[in-house]
């Protein structure tokens, strides 16, 4: 892909950490199922509290944290 | 400028990497790590990403929509897949291992290694560890002043090298670490996860020694010291008698326990089955699930049980108890005693003093008071019979009620009877003297109240069971897992 600068569509801060914030959870989740205290089937509903959270943040500080060019 | 995670082919550069590293030198326990740790690639690669996408929005750089594409999301679900299939290999050691141990149960053989050792002068009152991984351990306290051990190697291996090899690798040591104190070890750990390997050891240690054993598999026997027994095992089945201090048993699985003539306290936690306790002048606390029979006689100080489903508390038992999965039947015992149970549970007492609380989901209650003085009593069941025998001019302020069912009173004056029409409930109630509350309360089932004659020998109203008879000693125990 080689699509000018300006055609991208942009995100902001808070979007863009979702996947990765997602990300670092579901690993921990497994890692915590891994090393056998808690049961991944058992502690799964945290990813939804966690995306939850971070919609809730992009609403409530979508203006000033809007990041990258403005 | 394009915005392209790094972090992405990094992480595919070190998979590939690993799984090259993994077929170039197979010795390495790669697979078994990423195994264990994948879930820390995730970690790792968000933690990376999310460093990568501040550094961007502190840069003031364009940010992504999306700090994950859809494509590396198929990723990450493509290592969550191999990543726990790897961890169940490595964990359930299959296929290899398993193979391996299936192998040598079924082709290999057992070879037989005598061990013995004797450590003279070790005082009178040692104290004995024990690290006997797998294997049967029986103790005798002797009047000598040594620990004379004996006893015999099983290893079950393809071919007698091996077997030897293996037993080479696994010497049982005795040593005093330090003053007053004999470790035994047995160093099966030593040992490659291909042969299997168990001890039974025979010991006789100095009479007032104290034992502590820590295991994996095997029973324990255990006879004849002044000092304490502290046993941890993750399956065992424990023989005591004759112990002077204190006993202690941490089990994770058990299928039997018993303890007879013990003078200090007895605290017993496990996932067991038979618990079979006798004269034991301590305290007894029992806590964890128990699936078999429970048998409590003659015990000094208060009793306290917990099971999954069961409590208890029992202040002395001077004659017995027994309890299996759906019923308690007692006899002779010294309150107060507290019963509760969220099953079903049918309880029989014969012959109690002091107060009684009983609380049960369902089941009938039988209760015979002894010829002492009455103390408070409350008994309450959500579903089942009640009944009560009382002695002849017996004092007391009695309230027996059911929501469904009948009153019954064969008991006569003062008590009165009072039943709605077709089985809608009904009460008991009466006064004579200044006497203890008796509540007594069923939502579904009859209540009948008795009398019993003072001139009657006790436990004719309700024989209780005669005491099983002992169980024959038991063969070691052969391994079959």
């Amino acid at each position: 892909m080689s699509a000018p600068n300006i055609a991208v569509p942009q995100g902001t801060y808070l979007q863009a950490i979702r996947g990765p914030v997602m990300l670092i959870t579901l690993g921990s989740l497994l890692a915590i199922d891994q090393l056998g205290s808690i049961s991944f089937w058992r502690t799964w509903p945290a990813l939804i509290i966690i995306f939850g959270l971070m919609k809730l943040f992009e609403r409530v500080g979508a203006g000033p944290l809007t990041g990258g060019v403005r | 400028m394009k915005r392209t995670s790094l972090v992405a082919p990094l992480l595919l550069i070190l998979i590939g990497g690993l799984f090259l590293m993994n077929n170039l030198r197979p010795d390495l326990p790669l697979l078994d790590l990423l195994g264990r740790y994948w879930p820390f690639l995730l970690i790792g690669w968000g933690v990376l990403r999310l460093a990568e996408i501040t550094f961007w929005f502190v840069q003031r750089r364009p940010l992504p929509l999306s700090g994950i594409s859809g494509g590396e999301w198929t990723l990450v679900v493509l290592i969550t897949v191999v990543g726990s299939s790897l961890f169940f290999a490595h964990h359930n050691n299959w296929p290899r291992a398993t193979f391996g141990i299936r192998g040598i149960e079924v082709f290999g053989e057992t070879y037989d290694y005598p061990v013995a050792a004797d450590k003279p002068g070790v005082g009178k009152a040692p104290r004995i560890v024990i690290e006997n991984l797998r294997g049967n351990v029986r103790i005798v306290g002797t009047a000598a002043e040594d620990v004379k051990l004996s006893g015999r190697k099983v290893i079950r291996a393809f071919d007698q090298a091996a077997a030897d090899k293996a037993n080479d690798s696994t010497p049982l040591e005795v040593t005093t670490p330090s003053a007053n104190v004999v470790l035994i070890r047995t160093n099966q750990e030593r040992s490659g996860g291909d042969q299997r390997i168990s001890a039974d050891l025979e010991l006789s240690v100095p009479k007032g020694a104290t034992v502590e054993a820590r295991a994996r598999y095997g029973d324990f026997d255990v006879a004849d010291l002044d000092g304490g027994v502290d046993i941890s095992s993750d399956n065992a089945g424990v023989r005591l008698q004759n112990i002077g201090g204190a006993v202690r048993l941490d089990l994770r699985k058990s299928d039997v326990v018993r303890a007879i003539k013990v003078k200090g306290n007895v605290e017993l936690r496990a996932r067991g089955q038979d618990i079979q306790l006798e004269d034991v002048e301590g305290q007894v606390t029992i806590a964890g699930s128990y699936s078999g029979d429970l048998e409590l006689r003659r015990l000094a100080k208060p009793v306290k049980y917990e099971g999954a489903y069961t409590d208890f508390r029992i202040e002395r038992i001077p004659g017995e108890l027994r309890m299996g999965i759906s019923e308690l039947t007692a006899s002779n015992l010294v309150g107060p005693v507290r019963i509760t149970s969220s099953r079903s549970k049918d309880i029989e007492i014969n012959e109690f003093s002091d107060a009684l609380e009983i609380a049960i989901d369902r089941g009938d209650v039988h209760l015979r008071t002894g010829g002492g003085t009455l103390g408070k009593m409350s008994v309450k069941t959500r579903s089942g019979d009640l009944e009560l025998a009382l002695p002849e001019n017996a004092r007391f302020d009695l309230l027996a009620t059911t929501r469904r069912g009948h009153v019954e009173n064969d008991y006569g004056s003062p008590v009165q009877a009072d039943n709605e029409d077709n089985d809608r409930g009904g009460k008991l109630s009466g006064k004579s003297g200044s006497g203890p509350e008796l509540r007594l309360e069923t939502d579904r089932g009859a209540v009948v109240l008795r009398k019993w004659d003072r001139t009657e020998p006790a436990g004719t109203a309700l024989a209780p069971e005669p005491p099983a008879s002992p169980d024959a000693p038991r063969k070691p125990r052969v391994e079959s897992q």
